[in-house]
């Protein structure tokens, strides 16, 4: 019985195997044919291949099964146990072969900006995952990955299939990131999240080009290091790609390697049993050590990984729907356009982290985190805070994400930790704890650290490290009791000594008294002074942010004062601009599409003129002016966009001095058809409907006709715009309209797009053809005209 | 065998008429918002580009064969009408591009739809400076992409394959064969027999 390799890694260096194809075609593989198609005609020779690198001295070797998935091979069973069984065969009788399951990446890449959607990825390597468990693998090996999400659908295939080790190596490239951007910290932060066994990189790199990768691991990470070059870069010789670097040469870099922290060494594009052999020769005395544990508390996104330190972080508060009309009304509409603003908003303005918390009593929670999540990671690179009450929302979030997120939250009750932790388990994160439980909040510090400390227990049983908690001693507000603030920078500082990073929802110490703002930001700057890791904050706020970069500057966390210098230059400058009101009108800025001056100058109008008046007597006939010079061709599509812009920026000065009641009541439904994803035309139509005061539901691209209907019927609106731009979804267009007029004929569609003409418009049954935007806007108008009110 | 190159995004410039026409404008016509379009763009935009040389079969009439399957294309075949051999390449702005264009579409649809149709351009752009370096001093046909004329776009998945586009340039395929990065283009360009050109 081999050990297993989990407890091998501890003790001693291993050795993977090296190139695959190359060999494979020196044997005789044409170019141009996938290796594994020979692990059924010509079995011996992978055979061979295997026994080449097991006498070299590897011990982990690879099955031929790089490529296969059910998404490529009808096959891929038949496939992958031929793999195992010339495998098997070549490692017969070896007393140290470990036999790892090859697995690389699916080919196709993940959404939002492929169409690999996240749980069929899951599925595609969950197949995999059985066979090889059923086949007898020692280990997974998921290498050559070069995206951190396809990655994290594998490892979490493994985990859910089989009780496997787990090795992942990914592809930096020359500028240490992987294609889609991760760098090696948040690759760590994902992968020891998830409880793999092994990491590293392999591919693209030779040996020297990874030295560097080697010591970022070295410096991050507490797991065995993997490392399998390629023989160097690949070098054009006489129209030929061929990779130059020697055995001799690879295992001297190796070597340096070796003693810089690799811990499984191998090869990749290149490399040869000739390689491995010297590799070898030349590692074997070095004396092995895997790497020293690392007590980093960290939380990463798809490109980065955030540290918790000294240096405190900023957590966006304003996507949270306590005491935001505005962003409740957008959660109940399903609408996500307020609450991506919010987020793109808070990364522009600083902050590091962004919470999203979308709790509301009357909407499915668990959906819509999770939507929000998809949401905000196809736009902002930061990382998240899934912040919730219900575990099943947290699970659907952290499934998810791209990355290890910050959770919140945990409590001291039992049943807060039974429902959260093994999430944690599972997915990786770092969990910010509330020191409360059953019996409230304590009134006193030391009765905090308490409860923190049975957590931090409590999550050891679980296997969830202390450094993956950040405690919240929670601010309650000064107004009912004046104690309550010092209470809680009492416990910043008793947790601090006890080894605790903390957290706190700043702006809670102010709520019932005036200008909050004032309380907030001073005692933001005490929480700091007593050493509050990170703060759940408003970063719209100047007194925060104030308080924030003069703290940072004072306490040297800001090397020359730059990034104190540069905000304070950016924030306070004297103004040069004359107090008198903007001189631009509103009409001159929507025509220009000058979108900050159309909001000052509505800002201005709205002083002497009623609100609907600045509406019809500014924006309006500006819009008009614009849109008959694009029809005209005196102006153009650019152009157009820009005015309705400028006017979109001041109908929402103007909305918020508006009551509700007011709003015009003309909606329009909008949809790009199933099977088509081209929806910048849709896009420019939804822009110019609002610049004209419509209420339009945005259903997106790609959407079933039943959606359509569906919406339509909800909101009770009678009229529906659908765009195709391909010859291929114009049948989906004409079903959509058939349900609709079935569903109600009193509903009147609308169509356009590049394939459409007003004879095929007519004949799917359209009601109107509109030939580009501004058409839509015309006949949308027209429509509201001839309704009875 | 396959080799790769890159191209500085500073070195890329749009054509005045190919972007007035994504612009949908004139080409006289000053767009305000391209300027700041083109920067965030030269942030985004990694360009490389990677190529094969391969010998023409004509396995049957109107049908050619690169070396990884047949396809039937009378459009193709008349632009190749006299080459042996062709250059087979794969260009692409990179993923970061898309990255911007998604976040854009969020945040502006004018500054989307500029930046879309500029970053259209530079491909282009891209692909003229790549068609370039691969012929050298050699005398070419215009390039043809799979999807234009009868040439089916089925052949984007076995050409970007031989091109090894996605392990090279990170070129990956949606199931209804569109490419991803989506500011890439492949493209087939044949070579003159030398002593016809002379």
């Amino acid at each position: 019985m081999k050990t297993d390799i989990r407890k091998r890694i501890q003790t001693d260096r291993l050795y993977c195997d090296g190139g695959t194809g190359t060999l494979l075609q020196a044997m005789g593989l044409p170019a141009g044919t996938a290796p594994e198609l020979w692990n059924l005609t010509h079995p011996e020779k992978i055979t061979a291949l295997h026994a080449a690198y097991l006498d070299a001295g590897s011990n982990i070797i690879n099955t031929n099964t790089f490529g296969v998935n059910r998404d490529k091979y009808e096959n891929y069973e038949e496939l992958i146990r031929a793999a195992f069984a010339c495998a098997k065969k070549a490692a017969e009788g070896r007393r140290d072969a470990y036999i790892a399951f090859d697995i690389g990446p699916t080919g196709r890449l993940m959404e939002p900006l492929g169409d690999l959607a996240f749980e069929e990825a899951v599925d595609i390597f969950a197949a995999n995952m059985r066979l090889a468990d059923a086949c007898g693998a020692d280990l997974i090996f998921i290498e050559t990955m070069n995206d951190s999400y396809e990655t994290k659908a594998a490892v979490l295939a493994a985990k859910e299939n089989t009780d496997l080790p787990v090795f992942v190596t990914t592809v930096f490239d020359g500028s240490g990131k992987l294609m889609t951007g991760a760098d090696p910290a948040a690759m760590i932060a994902l992968l020891e999240g998830m409880g793999v066994d092994a990491i590293g990189m392999n591919c693209s790199l030779g040996p020297e080009q990874m030295l560097g990768l080697v010591e970022q691991f070295a410096k991050n990470t507490s797991l065995p290091i993997i490392v399998n070059p390629n023989a160097g870069l690949p070098e054009v010789i006489n129209g030929e790609t061929v990779f130059t670097v020697e055995p001799e040469e690879f295992a001297l870099c190796m070597e340096e390697i070796a003693k810089r922290g690799g811990c499984i060494l191998g090869g990749c594009c290149g490399t040869t049993p000739a390689h491995i052999r010297r590799m070898r020769e030349k590692t074997d005395p070095i004396p092995y050590a895997p790497p020293a544990k690392k007590n980093k508390t960290v939380v990463s996104s798809y490109t980065h990984a955030v540290a918790i330190s000294r240096d405190p972080i900023l957590i966006g508060e304003r996507i949270n729907p306590t005491g935001k009309p505005r962003l409740k009304e957008a959660l109940r509409s399903a609408d996500m356009s307020y609450l991506i603003h919010e987020g793109v908003r808070q990364a522009d303005a600083g902050v590091q982290i962004l919470d999203v918390n979308v709790g509301l009593p009357e909407i499915d929670e668990r959906e819509m985190l999770q939507k929000a999540v998809v949401e905000l990671q196809a736009v902002t690179d930061l990382p998240l805070q899934l912040d919730s009450s219900d575990p099943a929302a947290l699970a659907a979030a952290m499934r998810i994400y791209n990355g290890k997120p910050l959770i919140n939250s945990v409590n001291g009750e039992e049943e807060s930790m039974n429902a959260v932790f093994p999430l944690v388990q599972k997915y990786g994160g770092t969990l910010i704890a509330l020191t409360m439980d059953s019996a409230g909040i304590p009134a006193t510090a030391p009765e905090r650290l308490e409860i923190a400390e049975r957590i931090a227990r409590r999550a050891a049983a679980f296997g969830i490290e202390k450094k993956d908690l950040v405690v919240d001693p929670l601010a309650l507000t000064v107004s009912a009791d004046q104690n309550s603030a010092l209470v809680t920078l009492e416990s910043i500082r008793l947790l601090r000594e006890n080894g605790f990073y903390t957290s706190l929802g700043v702006s809670n110490i102010s709520f019932g008294l005036p200008a909050r703002d004032k309380i907030n930001s001073t005692f933001f700057s005490c929480a700091m002074e007593n050493g509050l890791n990170c703060a759940i904050m408003n970063p719209f706020s100047a007194g925060m942010m104030d308080a924030w970069f003069a703290y940072r500057a004072l306490h040297g966390l800001d090397p020359a004062c730059s990034a104190y210098i540069n905000y304070a230059d950016q924030n306070h400058a004297p103004s040069e601009k004359p107090a008198d009101p903007p001189s631009l009108t509103l009409h001159f800025a929507v025509v220009k599409g000058m979108k900050e001056e159309a909001a000052a100058a509505a800002a201005a109008a709205l002083k002497s003129a009623a609100p609907l008046d600045v509406i019809n007597g500014e924006i309006i006939p500006a819009l008009n002016e614009i849109g008959e010079a694009f029809e005209q061709k005196k102006a153009y599509l650019p152009q157009l966009l820009m005015s309705a812009e400028a006017a979109g920026a001041a109908f929402d000065v103007i909305k918020a001095a508006m009551p509700a009641a007011a709003e015009t009541g003309r909606t329009v439904v909008l949809a790009t058809v199933q099977g088509d994803i081209h929806d910048i035309g849709k896009n420019i139509v939804r822009v110019l409907l609002e610049s004209y005061g419509f209420k339009v539901y945005d259903l997106g691209r790609d959407v079933a006709p039943e959606r359509v209907v569906d919406c339509a019927l909800r909101r009770g609106c009678k009229l529906v715009g659908l765009s195709a731009l391909m010859t291929t979804t114009v049948p989906a267009m004409a079903e959509t309209i058939r349900l609709l007029h079935s569903a109600d004929p009193g509903i009147r569609v609308l169509v356009g797009g590049a394939v459409l003409t007003p004879d095929y418009a007519e004949t799917i049954h359209a009601d109107y053809y509109a030939k580009d935007a501004m058409d839509s806007v015309r006949i949308a108008e027209q429509f509201y005209r001839e309704q009875p009110e | 065998m396959i080799s790769v190159q890159e191209i500085p995004a500073a070195k890329l410039q749009p054509e005045p008429g190919e972007l007035a026409a994504r612009l949908q404008t004139k080409r006289d016509v000053t767009v305000a918002g391209v300027q700041e379009a083109q920067a965030a763009l030269e942030k985004a935009i990694c360009c490389r580009f990677c190529w094969i040389k391969a010998p023409i079969l004509r396995p049957a009439e109107n049908t050619l064969d690169f070396g990884f399957g047949a396809f039937f294309s009378k459009d193709l075949t008349k632009n190749l009408d006299g080459c042996a051999e062709a250059f087979l390449f794969a260009v692409t702005l990179g993923l970061g591009v898309d990255r911007l264009l998604l976040r854009l579409a969020q945040v502006s649809q004018a500054r989307h739809f500029i930046t879309d149709a500029l970053a259209s351009a530079l491909a282009e752009a891209a692909c003229d400076q790549a068609e370039a370096r691969i012929k050298g001093a050699l005398s070419c046909k215009p390039r043809f992409s799979p999807g234009y004329g009868d040439l089916p776009l089925e052949m984007q998945k076995p050409l970007l394959n031989r091109l090894e586009a996605r392990q090279r340039l990170g070129i990956t395929l949606t199931q209804n064969l569109l490419m991803v990065p989506t500011k890439s283009i492949t493209a087939i360009m044949g070579i003159y027999h030398e002593n016809r050109h002379s």
